[in-house]
C-alpha cells in the first residue's frame, strides 16, 4: 500500500526550466524510498513538491501527489499545515535553516508537541526530553535549555530529528541529512536514522547524491537523471546493477575505499544538459556509451525490464547484458 | 638525498580567537618527493587546509619550517622568493569564488605569466593556450568568463592557472569536494594524468577516503592539528592501525548494499573536542573505542609499525580492522 504517491509530475522554473520532468514515485508503509542523482537532477525539487514548500517562481504543470488519500497539491493550506511536522516530518541538510536560533531547542520542540498533539505545557517538557535522550544527546533535560549555535553540527542534526520524529510521523523526508557532516559524524546519524526508522515503523523518503549512504538505508531506491526518474526498483538490483547507462556511470564514478587497489577514476564524458535547452530524446544520450538513433530522437519511458524494475532506456536489456563496469 | 622536494619539520600554525589561542597544526613533519602525491586527510578542523596554506605561506609559522628543494622559504626574500614560489602552485576548493567573475578564462590563466613577468604578450598567449589544451579545454574558452562555464570546466581553469608557470609542487586544497561525482571523476582523472605527463609533486588536502584511496601514493590522516598515521596508501588502507583511521575507514559509506547492511556500530564516539581546550595526551583518546588512563598522560610519537608510521601508545594491543 502506497503512503504517498507522486504521478506524472512536472515542475517548471522561469526561463522554460523543467526541474522534474513526470516524476512518479511512491512510499509505501514502512518502507525507505531513496531518491538518488546529482546536482540538478530535480530530487530535492520532488521533495519540495511534496512538502507544498517549492519557491514562488516554481509552477506545477502537470501531476498528482496524494499521501494517504490527500490530494497535496489541491488540499486546503490549512490541512497542509498540519500535515507538515505532523504526520509528514522533514530533516533538512542544514540544521540551522530548520531550528530558530532565538528560541531553545525545547522551546521548539515543545511548540511542535502543543500544537500537533494538543500536549500541556508540562507533558510537553517532559516528552522534549525524552526525544533528545531517544536520539543521543547526553544531559537531555540540561539541553533543552540551550539555543542552536550552543550544540555542535551533529548535536544539531539530532535536535532535528528530535524534532521530525516528535509528532510520531508517518513519514519523514530527508533531504541530503547527513551532506553537511563529517564522516564520523555522519556514520552517527546514519545509525541513529536506520533506528529510529526501524523502532518506530516510520516510511522514510531520502534524498541523497552519495550512493554509499543510500546503499546503506534504502529498501527502493529511485535514479533521477536531468528532472527525470531513470530508473527505480529494488536497492540490490538498481544499486547492485544499475540498468540504466547512467546509473551505471555514477555508480563507477564513486571512488570506493574497500578497492583492493587503485584503480584511477571512471568518470562520466561531459555534462549534464542544461534545464532549459534539453536535448530531444534521451537526455542523458549525449553522454552515452550506448546510444544509436532512437536515443536521440525518441525519448525512452520507464519500461519494464528485469527483476521487476523500470528503467527509461531503449536498450536498457543490452545494457544489463554488457554487465562489467559497475 | 632523499629526493624530497617539499620537507615541514615540526610545523605550528595557530590562530588568536576571542576565546583564546588555537593550535590548528601542532608540530607536524611531513615530505613529499618529486612526482609522488601525498594525501593530507582528516575531517572539518583537523588542521589540514592550515598546514597545506603554511606550505605555500599564506600562513605564518609560529614554529618550524618548510624546506623547498632544500632551501627554507623563510630564509628568502625579493626575486629569489619570487623565483622559488613559482614553483609551487596552489589549487583552491571552489572554483566558483576563487576566479575572478570580471575576467575571461585567457586572463585569469595569464595572469600568473604577468605577475612573474614572463613572455611577450604572444609567448603568454601561446603558454596560455598550450596550457588550456592540457587541462582539457581548448583555446575556444579564452574569451569567456567562468560564469559562461560548468563547475568541472571552471576547476579546469583553476588547474591551468596553477600549471601555467610550470610548479614543481601542487598543494590541492579539496579540490573536487564541491563537485558532483561523476564530474569529480574527470577532474581527479586529469590531476593523475598531469602528473604522470609532467611528474608533478601534489600534497593533496582531502576529507574523502574514496579519492584519496585511489589517486594519493602516500597518505598522513591528521586529527586536532597532529598527523596520527602516515604510510604508503595500499598499506594503510589494507590494514589502519590508528583507532582514528580505523573509524574515518569504518564510517566512510560503500556504494554497495551487503556492505552497508552488514555495518556496524559506529567506531568513533562523540563528538570532536573543543579545538581550544584539546584533551591531555592522545587527542583522540576521548572519542576512541581504545582509550586506557595511559592515554591521557602522554603524547603519543609516531613511530614505525610495519610500512606505516603511528602515533598510538597501544598500537600492538588495537585489534586489526580491515575495510576490505
Amino acid at each position: 500500500m502506497s503512503l504517498l504517491r507522486i504521478d506524472g509530475l512536472s515542475v517548471e522554473f522561469p526561463g522554460g526550466v523543467r526541474a522534474a520532468r513526470e516524476v512518479t514515485l511512491d512510499v509505501r508503509a514502512g518502507e525507505t524510498l531513496a531518491v538518488v542523482g546529482e546536482s540538478g537532477s530535480g530530487k530535492s525539487v520532488t521533495a519540495l513538491a511534496v512538502l507544498g514548500l517549492l519557491p514562488e517562481t516554481a509552477k506545477v504543470t502537470a501531476g498528482r501527489i496524494e499521501f494517504d488519500g490527500v490530494d497535496l497539491l489541491r488540499c486546503r493550506p490549512r490541512r497542509l499545515n498540519e500535515l507538515r511536522g505532523g504526520a509528514i516530518a522533514m530533516v533538512y541538510q542544514d540544521p540551522l535553516t530548520a531550528l530558530n536560533p532565538v528560541l531553545t531547542v525545547g522551546r521548539q520542540i515543545e511548540e511542535a508537541l502543543r500544537r500537533h498533539l494538543g500536549l500541556g505545557r508540562r507533558a510537553a517538557a517532559g516528552r522534549a526530553a525524552e526525544l533528545l535522550d531517544l536520539v543521543g544527546i547526553p544531559q537531555p533535560g540540561q539541553r533543552l535549555k540551550d539555543y542552536p549555535h550552543q550544540f555542535s553540527g551533529g548535536m544539531r542534526q539530532r535536535v532535528v530529528i528530535a524534532m521530525a520524529i516528535s509528532c510520531d510521523p508517518r513519514l519523514i523526508i530527508a533531504d541530503e541529512p547527513t551532506t553537511a557532516l563529517d564522516v564520523t559524524m555522519q556514520a552517527q546519524i546514519l545509525h541513529l536514522l536506520r533506528r529510529l526508522r526501524d523502532d518506530l515503523g516510520t516510511s522514510l523518503m531520502l534524498i541523497s547524491h552519495d550512493v554509499g549512504v543510500v546503499a546503506g538505508l534504502a529498501d527502493r531506491v529511485a535514479v533521477m537523471y536531468a528532472g527525470r526518474v531513470v530508473e527505480r526498483g529494488s536497492a540490490a538490483e538498481v544499486i547492485g546493477a544499475p540498468n540504466h547507462p547512467y546509473g551505471r556511470g555514477l555508480l563507477a564514478s564513486v571512488p570506493r575505499i574497500d578497492a583492493a587497489a587503485r584503480t584511477g577514476f571512471a568518470a562520466i564524458p561531459g555534462t549534464p544538459p542544461d534545464p532549459a535547452a534539453l536535448p530531444a530524446g534521451c537526455a542523458f544520450a549525449p553522454r552515452c556509451g550506448h546510444v544509436v538513433d532512437r536515443c536521440r530522437a525518441e525519448d525512452p519511458p520507464l519500461l519494464d525490464a528485469a527483476g521487476g524494475r523500470q528503467v527509461a532506456c531503449w536498450r536498457h536489456a543490452e545494457v544489463a547484458a554488457a554487465g562489467g563496469g559497475a | 638525498m632523499s629526493g624530497a622536494l617539499l620537507d615541514v619539520r615540526s610545523a605550528t600554525v595557530t590562530y588568536k580567537t576571542r576565546a583564546g589561542t588555537v593550535t590548528a597544526v601542532d608540530g607536524v613533519d611531513l615530505t613529499v618527493r618529486r612526482g609522488e602525491i601525498l594525501a593530507l586527510v582528516g575531517e572539518s578542523g583537523c588542521g589540514k587546509s592550515s598546514l597545506g596554506r603554511a606550505v605555500l605561506r599564506l600562513e605564518p609559522l609560529r614554529h618550524g619550517s618548510v624546506l623547498f628543494d632544500g632551501v627554507d622559504l623563510a630564509t628568502l626574500s625579493g626575486a629569489r622568493l619570487r623565483q622559488a614560489r613559482r614553483r609551487l602552485q596552489m589549487v583552491f576548493q571552489d572554483p566558483q569564488s576563487s576566479l575572478d567573475p570580471r575576467r575571461t578564462v585567457g586572463q585569469i590563466v595569464e595572469r600568473p605569466l604577468k605577475v612573474h613577468g614572463i613572455g611577450t604578450v604572444a609567448q603568454r598567449r601561446d603558454k596560455v593556450v598550450a596550457t588550456l589544451d592540457l587541462v582539457g579545454l581548448g583555446s575556444r574558452y579564452l574569451d569567456r568568463p567562468p560564469a559562461a562555464l560548468s563547475g568541472g570546466q571552471r576547476q579546469r581553469v583553476g588547474i591551468a592557472r596553477a600549471l601555467v608557470l610550470d610548479p614543481d609542487l601542487l598543494v590541492c586544497d579539496e579540490p573536487v569536494s564541491a563537485l558532483d561525482v561523476s564530474i569529480q571523476a574527470q577532474i581527479l582523472q586529469l590531476l593523475l594524468d598531469l602528473r604522470d605527463r609532467l611528474g608533478l609533486a601534489m600534497l593533496f588536502v582531502a576529507h574523502d577516503l574514496g579519492v584519496v584511496r585511489h589517486l594519493a601514493d602516500r597518505v598522513a590522516v591528521m586529527y586536532l592539528g597532529r598527523i596520527v598515521e602516515g604510510g604508503p596508501v595500499d598499506d594503510m588502507f589494507a590494514r589502519p592501525r590508528h583507532p582514528y583511521t580505523q573509524a574515518l575507514l569504518a564510517a566512510a559509506p560503500v556504494p554497495d548494499v551487503a556492505v552497508e547492511r552488514a555495518r556496524s556500530v559506529p567506531l568513533a564516539l562523540g563528538d570532536l573536542p573543543d579545538p581550544l581546550a584539546p584533551p591531555s595526551g592522545c587527542h583522540f583518546r576521548t572519542r576512541c573505542p581504545h582509550q586506557r588512563p595511559v592515554c591521557a598522560q602522554a603524547s603519543p610519537e609516531l613511530v614505525q609499525a610495519g610500512p606505516v608510521e603511528v602515533a598510538c601508545l597501544r598500537h600492538e594491543d588495537i585489534p586489526a580492522f580491515s575495510p576490505v
